[in-house]
């Protein structure tokens, strides 16, 4: 009866065994995944976001273009063109911005980190 | 009271809705304009190359000129991606001004009441055309290949699907 017990008893310790493995070795796969998925670095959403904005009308094009410039003073926006402005970004991206968050964004430093953060922007 | 959030509000839905719906049909339009440019450039080419070439050398200069110039346009209409043009991202000058307009003269004009109604309208348009680029989308993904049928071809299908034949 023991004999029976033991002979359950080690392929059930085989199999977890088999399963602790089996898990291990998804972790990295999944951690692969994760970064390639993301594969926006900065600079490029920085150009591409530079780009949209200077897209947007012919006074903007000629202005200098940082991180640190606000829409509302920098840029000279008022509070519809911003909106546009989110609006072409989110279209660009496929992504959509909540409105809280799109309240939050003032200036193209800000908006580029959200996007980086983004994991479904591309 | 309307507050400025909910007409900024308002007026995201809107611009998006255009935005959206127009961009598809703006991509194709460049993309038919840039093959015309390049085959109407190319043709240009062929007729200066097949000119008879007995003229002085400044005249064939000038000629071999021109052929380099044709050249770097074709490039750079080839290199030119409707996709990643980012003024397909706006809606036009005019059609903005005019929303604009409308929105200040319900705003100035009208009652609360009124301009939450006028609002509405506004909401309800937006997804119109949200509701109207969904339904054109589904159509085609139904009816593969359905895009850029004559009325006659249409008709003739029509017909097909229930067994019939256009008379000729």
């Amino acid at each position: 009866m023991f004999r029976q017990l033991l002979r359950t008893a080690t392929p059930l310790a085989h199999r977890q065994a088999a399963i602790a493995t089996k898990r291990t070795s998804i972790v990295p796969q999944s951690l692969m995944r994760y970064y390639s998925a993301s594969g926006l670095t900065k600079d490029d959403v920085t150009t591409r976001i530079v780009d949209v904005i200077k897209a947007y009308d012919k006074s903007l094009a000629a202005k200098p273009i940082s991180l640190e410039s606000t829409y509302n003073k920098d840029l000279g926006l008022d509070s519809l063109d911003t909106v546009e402005l989110i609006v072409a970004i989110e279209e660009e991206f496929e992504i959509e911005i909540p409105d809280k968050v799109a309240d939050e964004l003032k200036n193209v430093g800000e908006t580029v980190d959200y996007i980086v953060s983004n994991p479904d922007a591309n | 009271m309307v507050n400025q959030q909910n007409l900024l509000q308002v007026y995201k839905q809107l611009i998006k809705a255009i935005v959206k719906n127009d961009r598809r049909s703006k991509i194709i339009q460049r993309a038919n304009e840039i093959s015309k440019e390049i085959s109407l450039l190319s043709y240009q080419k062929i007729n200066l190359l097949r000119q008879p070439s007995n003229e002085d050398t400044k005249a064939k200069l000038s000629k071999l000129r021109s052929v380099q110039e044709i050249d770097s346009k074709i490039n750079k209409l080839k290199a030119e991606d409707p996709k990643c043009d980012k003024n397909m991202l706006y809606i036009s000058n005019s059609m903005k001004t005019d929303i604009r307009e409308d929105m200040k003269a319900i705003l100035i004009k009208e009652n609360d009441r009124q301009i939450n109604r006028k609002l509405n309208n506004f909401i309800d348009i937006a997804a119109f055309l949200n509701n109207q680029r969904e339904y054109d989308e589904l159509i085609e993904r139904y009816n593969l290949g359905s895009r850029g049928l004559t009325q006659d071809e249409v008709v003739k299908r029509t017909a097909n699907k229930v067994g019939l034949d256009v008379p000729l």
